[in-house]
């Protein structure tokens, strides 16, 4: 009969339709991993243990702790890092190749484990080794190092260490081993002594290149670390220098009687300067073959351009200009040409220092009867202020793009300027050690 | 043979019809209100109640703590974000919109009011001279800075407490008559922390008054919001259709091997259990964000990583499971760096074992976890 | 009407300062610039009438670099009196206050320098006498954070150089 061959079809479907949805739940049960989206997390300090350095001769003796302690220091002062000090350390690390029990550093929840070790050689020298060791992995990160340098210059040393440390736990190249060349201020305020100076990034190792006889402005590394570019009045009127650091012999750049020059800066490949030249009143942008002293104008106009910064893929630089009543940021290619407005928020903008990593433009801001320090994307948009105060300008990057060191001055007759540096993000705003008052902060490249 | 083949199409019907669509008659749980919390100092605290019995703040927070857990508990969990709670604000004249966390999705949980609040006596307001305009501060509270940042506002430990990550008091050896003294645990609390970065830029002045002010009557509770009745579940499509051309030789040949099918998968799906609650998950998802260091402003904070993972019944990662599946949005060297802190993330929290029950341990014996850091940045 | 009154003072003062001079002494050396207060202040041509008697500064509004009525006053006094003495020539000093960044304001220091020397070459002086330098807000000669100091602070000096001698 007809309706019981449709009932036997019927039936079939429907087991059919049962066992596939029994397989459906088979498959999910069994196969399928369970799948979680984390999309938030902590921003905090990683902890890390380092303990002191193990001295394998007598001599290294009194450079082990002085070492671990000084890469303490840098980790911990770059704000990404947490010491867990020695006392609360369960084992001791006694030997440099002995293998590390890790479960005695998860206990103390060190995330991250130095070991080094330091031994005395022949001629005034050190090497030191080190390891370093993901606790919760339980494994080393990366191979072990080891680096040979004057005994003197142990600080160096340990530089390097952190900044390998650093590198090996966050991704990215440190900035440790690197120096700030500022100016160093000293009387009161209207009659400054000024004069230029070089520091470890840390306040260490102060060296004075010039005495205060002259005004001295905004130095500036070149890209090798060796030169420095600066504005001097020892003329009589602003020009700019170019002065090598280890000798501290100079020359003077732009000489053209009736006009000024200021605001230097190199190229990413040291061979040309870019700079502001003023004549008659107006103040443009120039740049300057260094091997051929030839200059060639870059910006025409009648507002005030000043304050260029390269790319640093050489391409593009970023400078200030009043065109549109007042000081505003642009960009233009590195021949000249056109300028692309990039900053659009309320308020004065001025100083733009293009990243070493190429992504960002710092700046220092005014509204509303403050200065702030800020930093953007390269074309204007995620404008962000770290800093607020009654007079921050001048940022200089760290030669890994993470730190951003400025020159903060305080109100009144008896203000004074001093260094401070913040990361990025906004974090871990702090001051910088100088010996006297200082301002225009520039930083080396790593290394220099 | 007709009522056997009824009967038997009924059963079946019936009891796919109750394991696809028994879900939706159970009552939907009403979501909680969660309020927010500011964690104040001691030293505001006792100002606060003006009592000398008035626990110490800590101890006020270990309280309402169990009660949150207990919140988490119940089937609609409220966002686990948010499981702060509600103290009065005696600062502010505004109703209770209570500062600090950064708003996502507030799900309000109306908490039973803690005991503190029932006893602490009523004063008569003091003079609010000096108490500063409303309208001067935000509507939208701010967060305070602080040096880390977390998922839950911590408030800045008292200076002579170290920086760890437990809370604990300082053990005080209770009796002389104990026969050993127990080990002296220094006072420990977690660092200071906020919600999000607050730059100095964005810091606002403290608006606070000289004196404090005290409580006024204990606002009314906000009324619960209007929950709307949840869609019920698609079914999931059935099989298309079988070919309804007649060929008996085949029709036979295929019932059989249904048949035999069917005997295998009814075997296969017995011991497993439902899949894990919403709640379940994010148990295991707040225990892990707690580990993950995103490191902002480096080029690993653009990296999104997957991490696959093996679980033995404890809830642990068995050892070398741990792998990276893919990844997304950098170069090498970030996405080992992003990877690498995922993986910490993972295995620093696991502690003793997750939080997955047991019971459904089929349904997490595998995880995929992806990491992907775009909100934070 | 308030810089005629303080006129009036000052020139008051300086005769009777005057009077106990003994000598003209000399202008300063002719090297270098500077105002020589040793100068014998009634003495109409001398450097000390011109930075006292008639003003050696004009002032600007913030952020501007374009001479004020009194400024164009001052500088008309200052122009006549160099036309007189044709021995001097001059450096105009261009500041401004403290409320900008460093490179911008050694720019609008010179924009301002430079307002005054157009100012001065059109009422007739050569351009050989003049030169300009901008100090941008490293010389401020009032050194609180109020606008009554920056208001003196925003300024372009004109300073004399004898020539002669």
């Amino acid at each position: 009969m007809k309706m019981m061959r449709y009932f036997d079809k019927g039936m079939l479907l429907f087991r059919l339709v049962l066992l596939a949805q029994l397989t459906f739940f088979a498959t999910l049960g069994t196969a399928a991993p369970l799948r979680l989206e984390i999309t938030e997390g902590v921003v905090e300090p990683l902890a890390f243990a380092a303990p002191a350095f193990i001295a394998e001769n007598a001599g290294g003796a009194e450079y082990a702790s002085q070492l671990a302690e000084l890469v303490v220091q840098d980790l911990t002062s770059s704000g990404l890092f947490r010491v867990i000090p020695s006392r609360a350390h369960i084992s001791k690390i006694t030997s440099f190749s002995s293998p590390v029990q890790f479960s005695d550093w998860m206990a103390i929840n060190a995330q991250a484990l130095i070991a080094g070790a330091v031994t005395a050689e022949a001629g005034g020298q050190i090497t030191v080794k080190f390891r370093v060791y993901d606790v919760f992995a339980g494994q080393e990160m990366g191979q072990g190092l080891q680096f040979t340098g004057r005994a003197d210059g142990w600080r160096r040393i340990a530089h390097k260490v952190a900044d390998v440390v650093y590198s090996r736990i966050t991704g990215e190249t440190g900035y440790f081993d690197s120096r700030v060349v500022f100016v160093s201020e000293s009387g009161r305020k209207g009659a400054r002594k000024k004069r230029l100076a070089v520091m470890d990034y840390d306040g260490e190792n102060v060296q004075y290149l010039t005495d205060s006889s002259a005004l001295v402005l905004a130095p500036r590394f070149s890209p090798s670390g060796d030169k420095l570019l600066y504005t001097s009045y020892e003329s009589g009127f602003p020009r700019i220098y170019l002065m090598d650091v280890g000798s501290a012999r100079r020359r003077v750049l732009q000489n053209s009687s009736g006009t000024m020059s200021f605001a230097p800066r190199f190229s990413p490949d040291g061979s040309s300067v870019v700079y502001s030249l003023e004549k008659g009143g107006n103040t443009d942008i120039y740049i300057m073959s260094l091997s051929s002293g030839k200059q060639r104008r870059l910006t025409n106009s009648p507002a005030i351009e000043t304050a260029p910064s390269f790319s640093p893929d050489g391409t593009q630089v970023v400078f200030e200009s009043d065109r549109s009543g007042d000081p505003q940021l642009y960009v233009m290619p590195a021949r000249g040409g056109s300028a692309k407005r990039v900053s659009f928020g309320n308020g004065r903008y001025g100083t733009p220092v293009w990243s070493p990593r190429g992504d960002m433009i710092a700046f220092t801001k005014q509204s509303k009867g403050r200065f702030h320090i800020g930093v953007m994307r390269v074309d204007g948009s995620q404008e962000r202020l770290l800093t607020a105060s009654f007079l921050d300008e001048g940022p200089s990057w760290s030669p890994n793009g993470r730190v951003i060191m400025f020159a903060r001055e305080t109100q009144g007759a008896n203000g004074a300027s001093s260094l401070y540096s913040v990361d990025v993000s906004g974090r871990n705003l702090k001051p910088v050690r100088t010996p006297d008052g200082a301002s225009d902060p520039a930083w080396s490249p790593l290394g220099g | 043979m007709h009522i056997g083949n009824y009967l038997s199409a009924t059963l079946h019907i019936g009891v796919l019809s109750w394991v696809l669509l028994g879900g939706i008659f159970q009552p939907q749980p009403v979501p909680f209100e969660v309020s927010n919390v500011a964690l104040i100092t001691p030293q505001e605290f006792a100002d606060l109640v003006l009592s000398d019995t008035a626990p110490s703040a800590a101890q006020v927070l270990d309280d309402l703590d169990p009660l949150a857990a207990q919140a988490e508990d119940s089937p609609a969990a409220p966002d686990p974000e948010q499981a702060v709670e509600t103290m009065p604000a005696p600062m502010q004249n505004e109703s209770p919109e209570l500062p600090a966390i950064a708003p996502k999705t507030p799900e309000a949980l109306k908490m039973p009011t803690p005991d503190i609040l029932d006893t602490s006596p009523q004063f008569a307001p003091p003079a609010q001279e000096n108490l500063p305009q409303a309208s001067q501060m935000s509507d939208r509270p701010v967060p305070r800075s602080a040096q880390r940042v977390a998922l839950e506002e911590v408030a800045p430990p008292p200076p002579e407490v170290n920086i760890d990550d437990l809370r604990q008091e300082a053990a005080i050896p209770d009796d002389l008559n104990a026969p050993v003294a127990p080990p002296k645990e220094e006072a420990s609390a977690p660092e200071a922390a906020s919600r999000e970065i607050v730059t100095e830029a964005e810091e606002m002045p403290s608006f606070a008054p000289q004196q404090s002010a005290r409580p006024l009557k204990r606002p009314v509770a906000p009324p619960q919001p209007e929950v709307p009745a949840p869609e019920p579940e698609p079914l999931p499509e059935p099989a298309p259709e079988v070919d309804p051309t007649p060929e008996p030789t085949r029709m036979a040949e295929t019932e059989a091997a249904v048949a035999a099918a069917l005997a295998d998968a009814i075997g296969e799906t017995a011991p497993m259990g439902p899949p894990l609650t919403k709640s379940e998950e994010d148990t295991l998802r707040v225990a892990v964000q707690k580990c993950w260091v995103v490191d902002i402003g480096s080029a690993a904070a653009n990296v999104t990583v997957v991490l696959g993972m093996q679980m033995t019944p404890e809830g642990k990662v068995k050892p070398g499971s741990l792998r990276l599946v893919s990844s997304q949005g950098g170069a090498d060297s970030a996405t080992k760096t992003a990877f690498q802190a995922a993986r910490r993330a993972v295995l620093r929290c696991q502690k003793g074992g997750y939080n997955l029950p047991t019971e459904k341990y089929e349904h997490w014996r595998e995880i995929e976890m992806t990491f992907n850091p775009e909100k934070m940045r | 009407m308030r810089r005629c009154a303080r006129w009036f003072i000052l020139t008051g003062i300086l005769f009777l300062a005057a009077c106990s001079e003994t000598g003209t002494g000399g202008f300063g050396s002719g090297s270098s610039f500077g105002t020589d207060p040793a100068g014998a202040v009634g003495d109409p041509t001398s450097p000390a009438y011109f930075q006292s008697a008639i003003g050696d500064r004009v002032f600007f509004e913030i952020d501007q670099s374009s001479l004020t009525e009194a400024g164009r006053i001052v500088l008309d006094g200052q122009a006549d009196w160099l036309l007189e003495n044709g021995d001097y020539s001059i450096l105009v000093e261009g500041h401004a206050d403290e409320q900008g960044t460093r490179a911008y304001n050694l720019a609008l220091g010179a924009r301002r320098a430079n307002a005054v020397r157009e100012y001065l070459s059109a009422r007739g002086v050569a351009g050989s006498r003049i030169q300009t330098v901008s100090f941008g807000k490293e010389r401020p000669v009032e050194l609180c954070s109020r606008e009554s100091c920056y208001s003196v602070n925003r300024r372009a000096v004109t300073l004399l150089d004898n020539l002669g001698s």
